[in-house]
Order: C-alpha cells, then structure tokens, then sequence
C-alpha cells in the first residue's frame, strides 16, 4: 500500500533535533536525543513508545516544563511560525494554557484539593481572558456541560475529591479546553482509567477535535489507543523517533523491527496466537546507550541479516515512501526498499 | 529441576488433570466501613458478594473486570489473605477458609501469588537470593545449601543468572523484578497459583515475554492458574475459561472462545467493544457505557449493572438475575441471556 500523503493542513508545530539531556550524578541521560515531526492545523498525532523512551521528556520540552537537571540543550521547536525556544519567560507563560495546553495521565493530583473545580477552570480563564469573575464562572459551567459532565452548575462546586477518575479526567480536559488551544498535548489521558471509561474519554477528545478544531499530541504506550484515534503516528526508542507514518500504514506496513515486535507482541482480541512473539532483552540504559542503532541489541532482524554495520553506525530517519519514515540501516539502500520490505515479509509478523 | 520437596509425601495425591483442584463457593466478603466517635461500624463495602467458581487442574481460569469490581479480593480471599466474611474455598476437597493454622500453613505450600507490583512485594532489604529463598526456610526444607541450589535453578529457570543472587530489588528492572516475584512463587513447587495483575505494570514488549515465560512453566509444572486482569484482550489471550465480574459478582463465564464469540451479558459486549483494537480499519462497533461504576457500599437493586446496561427492562430494576448455566458450560447473570 502507498502511504497516505500527510494531509495539506497547515503544519502547526515543527520540532527539529530536539535535544533534551539529564545531568545526573551517574552521568548525561539523553532523554531526547535529535527528535524530529511535525504536527498539523486540527491533527491527532500519536506518539507511541515505552517507558523511558523520551515521549513525555519530549512534550515538557515543547511546553519549557523541563526542570533541573534537564535541559534543552539543542534544536528548534516552531509553533505558529515562532521558536518557543527562543521566547522569554513572560512570553512563553501567554502561550502556555492558552495556545497549548496539557493534560496529565494522573488527573486528580493535578487539581488542587481545596478549591472547587469550578474555581480551578476560572482561574485558567482570568489568566488569559478579559472577563470578569462572574462571565469566568458562567464559561467555566458551559466547560463542564461540554466535556459530558451533568448538572454542571452544581459539579462546579463540588471538590476533587467528589470526582471519580474519569469524571476529574474530564475536568482537566476542561481546564485544558478553557482558552480554547491550538494544540493540546495529552500525556497518556486514558492509561489510568478503566476501559469502559477510556472509550468515553477518547471518543469525548475525538468529539472535541471535531468541534473546536484543536490539534492533539496523543502520548501513549497503548498501541490500540493510537490505532483508534490518531491520524499520524512516530514510534519512539531511547531518545529518538524510529518510524513515523500515518497510522494506516504504521498497522499494515510497519518497517522498523521494533514497530513489528511490538505489534506482534501484544494480544488481540480478534486473533489467537498460540504464543507472543517477543522483544528479547529490555531497554537500554539512558546513560550508557550503545554506540550504533539504539535497538540493535534487541534487535533479531539484524540478525537474520548478519548486518555488521548496526552496532558502529546509528542509521538517519530516512523516508521510504511519501510520508513514511523509518530510522533503520535495512531500508539505508533507498533504491530498493520492496527487496527490503519483501525479505522481511518473511519474518514472524 | 530438582526443586520437589521430598517431605510432601504425606500430603494426598493432587487430582489429575480434569479434575477440579479448586472449588469456590458462594464466596462473600465485606469490608467494614467505621465511622463516628467509636468507630462503630457504620456500613459494609460489599467487595466480593457470592461468587462461585470451580478450576479444573492444569487449567488457567481468567478473572476479569475493572477497578473495584472485587476480582483481587478473590484472590486473595482464596489464598486465605485476607478473611472472607462467608462461603467456602475447597482445595482438593479441603476447606482453606476453615482450615486450622497448621493445616493452612501445609496448604499454602501448594498455593501462591504473583502481585501486580513487583517492586512492592519484594523486601527492599534483601538479596534476592534470601527474598526467593524464604518460602523454603519458612517450610522448613532443607539445609541452607540445597535452598540456595533451589533458588538458584528457579532463578535461571525464570530467566536471571547467577550473579543476580546477591543483588539487592532496586537494581533490577519491572520485567527482571516481575521473575523473581514468579520465581519465588515457584520454589516450593506449588500446585495452583494466584496471577494477580501479573503484567499490567509492565511495558507491552516485557508483558509478552512474562506472559509467555508464565505458559511455559504451566506446561513444565502442571500449574493451575487464577489468571487476574483488568485487559479482556490479555485474560483471552492467556485463559482457558474466563470470568467477567462486575462490582462484587461473576456476570459471566464461559470458554475462551464461546465468550469471545457468544456473549451474553452486555456488560462483556461492552467490555470487549471498549478495548481498542491496534488494527486501525478494523474497528469494532463501540458500545459506550454511560457513567461510572455504581459504589459497592451500596450496589444497585435488582441486577447490579442495570444503571449503565443499554438494554436494561423494567424486570432488570426489580429483581437480581440468577447466575445460571445457560448453555453448556456457559453462565450468564442477565435476563435476556439465551
């Protein structure tokens, strides 16, 4: 199948060899190391890894969230045609909240315990709004009625505690919603949540997306989560983004050998598999990461293809076909990806 | 392996497989809600509230349902860790829940748990070896050398090496410490085991590779399993039979496959609709429940998911549904089942 050319919206944030690096006491964790995409006007755009694999490191750096000992040590982040990089503190606190906003994965610690909620929504309002207290409380009820919570006017006055996680999950995204952002990034909303709640919560973000048009950077390590909601996918490893395509293409033609491990690896409801294939070995140490490929001890393609070169070298993020990228020494020969992709076919899927 | 205690000849022969090695009766079990000046009881968390439930050996029995819905108070109701209020728990025809401490103390030898949180349930202060080591010195067996031989061919058995016997917990990681919670439960080769959350804290490529390591031994050892979880899509993958409960009761069990394919209770449609599927064309039909749980300290009337059942009747308000074999081998608690 030829990869769906991205779609011609306007692109809404460009990262460039984002660099985000730890100084612990142990040594430099590079937690991002050279990380590149970009979000369009009104897409949800999937950003797929595990843990430690630098997906949240990567959303904190786009909001300036990182704190000692992080840093952002290199590259650009174009939202809107500015460098967020390069803004001062004063103004990056009016794009934070207003054009970008975020919610957690732990809804009810991010509220705080003692206000109402609806006091919580009409502070973010103030912040960057001209209204008054009582157009605030007005807009922050209208909030509520429209992230699916009934009888807003009187949950408004209730206290976190009276939520339960999904209901505070739904506060939260109207806090986010408040000054109605351009992007919105939503570091694993659903991972806490049951999945009879979950589907509420995604099919509610969809909704929204619908409604108000905002682009969404979905950050999940839940490979379903992705395929149901998002537009356009990038698979993170250790710090970079290994494949990065629509997320059509992503599930039916996955490149990387990490991709297709952990699409293998998972149980389907539809299917039986008498067993798992597995990804041998486990994540490798921030600090101490291998020279070449970052996968390439866990990697049993490279194996099966005797490729030398893996360990020595780090291969670039190369695109194969129109919009499908893959950060892989055994699609480097770009005059002959189908030889590649056939060989592979071969391999268990 | 050399790993079966020789001093286990007293106990009686265990079923073959077929037979049921564990049999759950009308289990109950309340937690006390105190309140006010004396502390006086004031209400009852019904967690588990009649369940019923029977393994055959050799079989892995999935128990499925979402936060609160009671399914780790059975494990651990089973296990005797914490007290039922009522029912009977029969292992080989032995009553756990009435059993005198020295009988329990022969029984849980043959009985263990894996916890959902490796890093929890695993002392801090000791070594592996000693961590993996103590249900043998618990029990009595052996001399200090052949525990150590044990715990060493149950440590390579699971996947670490020898040189992870002096580690201490901190230095390993989820997956690593998620074997040796497996590894420590097998060292007094045990007939049944309760998987309580085995992998949900656990990465999706480290979640296969536990999984698999989990069949494997089942195969090795005979092992019955009581398979808990919250992902539909991981209990099916690994059970035999499977159980759907929901705030305190079974609403469903039946085969793997029969449940998968012929539901009956709409709380197991809407679970099974809700997961998403990584195959993105292919998207399920999804039925979106309305709502929250309803609080066990006060469970609805009549049938318990009726405030966010779709098809739910008048009937459903009224009276609770029986948990009834509606085919062969297929148990439903709904008014509209078969």
């Amino acid at each position: 199948m030829i990869s769906k050319p991205k779609s011609t919206n306007p692109s809404l944030l460009e990262i460039k060899n984002l660099k985000t690096y730890f100084y612990s006491r142990e040594g430099v964790v590079k937690a991002v190391d050279g990380v590149d995409f970009h979000v369009k006007v009104g897409e949800i755009f999937g950003l797929v890894g595990e843990s430690g694999c630098g997906k949240s490191v990567t959303s904190l750096s786009i909001l300036r969230l990182v704190n000692r000992p992080g840093k952002v040590v290199g590259g650009t982040i174009q939202f809107q045609g500015r460098d967020l990089l390069a803004l001062s503190d004063a103004e990056m606190k009016q794009v934070r909240g207003d054009r970008i906003s975020m919610i957690f994965q732990q809804s009810l610690p991010s509220l705080d315990p003692v206000y109402p909620v609806g006091d919580q929504i009409v502070e973010a309002l103030l912040v960057h709004n001209k209204m008054n207290k009582r157009q605030a409380w007005d807009r922050a009820v209208e909030l509520l009625n429209l992230v699916g919570i009934s009888d807003p006017a009187r949950r408004a006055r209730c206290y976190p505690f009276e939520f339960s996680g999904g209901m505070a999950q739904r506060v939260m995204i109207a806090i986010a919603l408040s000054c109605e952002p351009d992007l919105l990034i939503a570091d694993e909303p659903t991972t806490a949540l049951d999945v009879t709640i979950q589907a509420q919560i995604l099919e509610l973000m969809l909704e929204l997306r619908a409604r108000l048009g905002m682009a969404i950077i979905l950050i999940t390590h839940d490979l379903g989560v992705v395929a149901e909601t998002a537009d356009w996918v990038a698979v993170m490893y250790a710090g970079r983004v290994v494949e990065e395509s629509s997320v059509g293409t992503l599930f039916e033609e996955p490149l990387h050998p990490y991709t297709r491990g952990l699409i293998s690896s998972i149980p389907v409801l539809e299917q039986d598999r008498e067993r798992l294939s597995i990804i041998p070995g486990v994540v490798c140490d921030g600090i101490d990461m291998p020279a070449g490929c970052k996968f390439a001890p866990r990697c049993q393609t490279r194996v099966e293809h005797s490729l030398a070169i893996c360990s020595r070298r780090e291969p670039d993020l190369i695109e194969t076909s129109p919009g499908h990228k893959v950060r892989c020494w055994l699609y480097e020969d770009a005059n002959q990806p189908a030889a590649v992709s056939q060989t592979l076919s071969g391999a268990p899927a | 392996m050399d790993a079966t205690p020789s001093n286990t000849n007293h106990l009686k022969a265990g079923p073959r497989a077929g037979e049921y090695l564990i049999d759950v009766r009308q289990l109950v079990k309340y937690f006390p809600v105190r309140g006010g000046l004396l502390q006086r009881t004031q209400a009852y968390v019904k967690a588990v509230d009649g369940v019923s439930f029977k393994i055959k050996a050799g079989e892995t029995l999935g128990l499925v349902g979402e936060s609160g819905c009671g399914k780790t108070t059975v494990g651990r109701s089973i296990l005797r860790l914490t007290s039922a209020t009522s029912g009977q728990v029969l292992y080989e025809g032995r009553d756990v829940l009435k059993a005198s401490p020295r009988e329990l103390h022969s029984l849980r030898r043959n009985m263990q748990i894996i916890f959902q949180d490796p890093c929890s349930s695993l002392d801090p202060r000791l070594q592996i070896a000693e961590s993996v080591g103590l249900p043998l010195y618990v029990h009595g067996m052996r001399s200090a050398r052949e525990r150590q031989e044990i715990v060493l061919a149950v440590l390579k058995r699971v996947g670490l090496e020898a040189y992870h016997l002096k580690h201490y917990p901190h230095e390993f990681s989820g997956g690593q410490l998620q074997r040796i919670g497996i590894a420590r439960a097998l060292t007094l080769h045990p007939k049944f085991i309760v998987c309580d959350e085995p992998v949900s804290a656990l990465d999706v490529s480290i979640q296969a590779q536990i999984l698999n390591l989990l069949s494997d031994l089942q195969g090795e050892f005979g092992l019955t399993y009581l398979f808990v979880a919250h992902n539909l899509s991981v209990v099916k993958h690994f059970s035999d039979r499977v159980a759907v409960m929901y705030l305190g009761k079974i609403v469903e069990m039946a085969d793997r496959n029969e449940i998968y394919q012929h539901h009956m209770h709409p709380y197991t449609q809407a679970l099974m609709s809700a997961i998403p599927s990584p195959e993105p064309g292919r998207k399920r039909k999804r039925i979106i429940l309305t709502g929250d749980v309803p609080s066990p300290l006060n469970p609805p009337r009549g049938c318990r998911f009726h405030t966010r059942c779709p098809v739910a009747m008048e009937q459903c308000k009224q009276q609770e549904p029986e948990f009834r074999e509606v085919s062969p081998g297929h148990w439903a608690a709904c008014w509209k089942a078969g």
